[in-house]
């Protein structure tokens, strides 16, 4: 654990050993309910460092409300797959999980159609027959798209064709 | 090409077809050139004292420019010119759409090559990068209409409110108090007018929209996203942006955020491999300092698929 600084390089801040993982007992591998843990330090961090406040439920649920920004912060990957050694910081907003499940499911439909517009254009048809197509495709999608449930999950492909 | 001052358009163009099939190595199409202007010199001869720009009395004598005579204007730009250039006599020089030149005093409009900052100059670089930015749009537009078929859904739109400020003292913009007005199709505004802009997607889908200001003097500047920030709007959000007409400033889009500034999050942590060095590679996970030794992470962090794809604990 790398307390205390932006930079991730030797020298920065202080690197401490963990001692102990403390996982949410009903977090299950690939959903995203329940996604918390703590994690306790072998000892105190002797470079200057600061705590959260840990929301209590009531200011978590108007945290938690669609359309807050907050500014999420750390290293992950950016623009694709670069990694950064400088912290990072930008603002989000907070989509309720109906929302994101509607937009996952819209993005995927988007895709689909861009699909089938792509293909009726390089065969030439007409707009009746591209909907044709597309009552085709979309009557052999296995389980009705809405009980995919995308927020719920980790990565699933968009659509399923049975054969 | 520089060292030959009275140089032809045929000579220009014979060079660049040596050039093309030298590099080619085999026969290639080449250019060619004809008409009345073929042998007139590109840079208008080597009159003395003038290299690029030759000047017969008062008289442009340089290729295309030929013939322009003191106080001659030329259109930067051919879709409603904000701006045109004259020919002063010994210098090209900006006006505004009026023509007039140095209507605020001797030497107020900005000449060719005169000074450090040469106006001139950079405004022709502006409307270029603008007239580049305009085709390129222009064709995003046609390319994304293939096959004519989408689903139906409500698009995303953006309204614009203008708003009257007032100049204060020393020519800063005083804090405008103006009703608010409906900005559609071409509406007018000058120095120190606010600007709004309110962007709503009623879609099911988030949309990326970018909203560009493009000044008189053909700066662009961006509305929407704020600086560094995503341009990103989520179903049913509604963003407002408001710039003060003709402020110059340009701004770039980063993705992924921006840099945060040192001690700015004293309470985020990195998760690292332990034994490794310490490197941007060796991150896997982020936290939260709560207490001395006590760190809030996401379990995913410290819960993943091992080889077998069976779910465990990390070990400490």
């Amino acid at each position: 654990m790398l307390v205390g600084t932006n930079l991730l390089a030797e020298g920065q801040g202080d690197a401490i050993s963990v001692e102990k993982i403390i996982r949410h007992p009903a977090y299950v591998g690939e959903d995203f309910d329940n996604d918390i843990a703590l994690i306790k330090l072998s000892r105190a961090p002797t470079v200057p460092f600061k705590t959260i406040q840990v929301p209590d439920a009531e200011f978590g649920d108007q945290l938690d409300t669609p359309g807050v920004r907050t500014v999420v912060t750390g290293w992950g990957l950016i623009e694709g797959a670069q990694r950064t050694a400088e912290m990072r910081q930008a603002e989000i907003q907070m989509l309720s999980r109906e929302n994101c499940n509607e937009v996952m499911l819209d993005s995927c439909a988007k895709a689909a159609s861009e699909g089938i517009a792509y293909a009726a254009s390089a065969f030439g048809l007409k707009q009746p027959e591209a909907e044709a197509v597309w009552q085709e495709l979309i009557s052999h999608v296995r389980t009705p798209l809405i009980f995919e449930r995308p927020c719920m999950y980790r990565w699933k492909p968009c659509l399923q064709i049975a054969s | 090409m520089r060292e030959v001052p009275d140089l032809s358009y045929t000579q220009l163009v014979q060079a660049a077809a040596q050039r093309m099939q030298s590099k080619a190595g085999q026969a290639v199409q080449t250019p060619d050139v004809e008409g009345p202007m073929a042998d007139t010199p590109v840079f208008g001869g080597d009159a003395p004292g003038v290299s690029r720009i030759a000047v017969a009395g008062q008289t442009l004598m340089a290729g295309l420019l030929d013939d322009v005579t003191a106080n001659s204007t030329l259109d930067v730009s051919s879709a409603d010119p904000t701006h045109r250039v004259v020919w002063t006599g010994d210098r090209l020089a900006l006006v505004g759409r009026d023509g007039v030149l140095d209507g605020q005093g001797a030497g107020a409009s900005p000449r060719l090559g005169a000074g450090e900052a040469d106006v001139l100059a950079t405004r022709l670089t502006q409307v270029a990068g603008r007239i580049r930015l305009e085709r390129a749009l222009a064709q995003l537009g046609q390319g994304s209409r293939i096959g004519g078929f989408s689903l139906p859904s409500s698009k995303p739109g953006a309204a614009f409110k203008l708003q009257t400020g007032e100049t204060g003292p020393q020519q800063r913009c005083a804090k405008p108090s103006g009703q608010r007005v409906d900005a559609k199709g071409k509406a007018t505004a000058s120095h120190c007018d606010m600007l709004q802009v309110t962007l709503k997607n009623p879609a099911a889908g988030m949309v990326d929209m970018t909203v560009l200001y493009i000044h008189a003097d053909s700066a662009i500047s961006m509305l929407w996203p704020s600086q560094d920030l995503s341009n990103r709007l989520e179903s049913g959000a509604k963003a407002t942006r408001a710039a003060e007409a003709e402020q110059a400033d340009s701004a770039g889009r980063v993705i992924g955020g921006e840099i945060a500034d040192s001690g700015a999050w004293p309470s985020q942590v990195a998760l690292l491999i332990a034994g490794q060095p310490v490197t941007p590679d060796a991150q896997f996970c982020g936290g939260s300092m709560i207490l001395d030794t006590w760190v809030l992470t996401a379990a995913r962090c410290i819960h993943m698929a091992d080889a077998n794809g069976v779910y465990r604990d990390l070990n400490p």
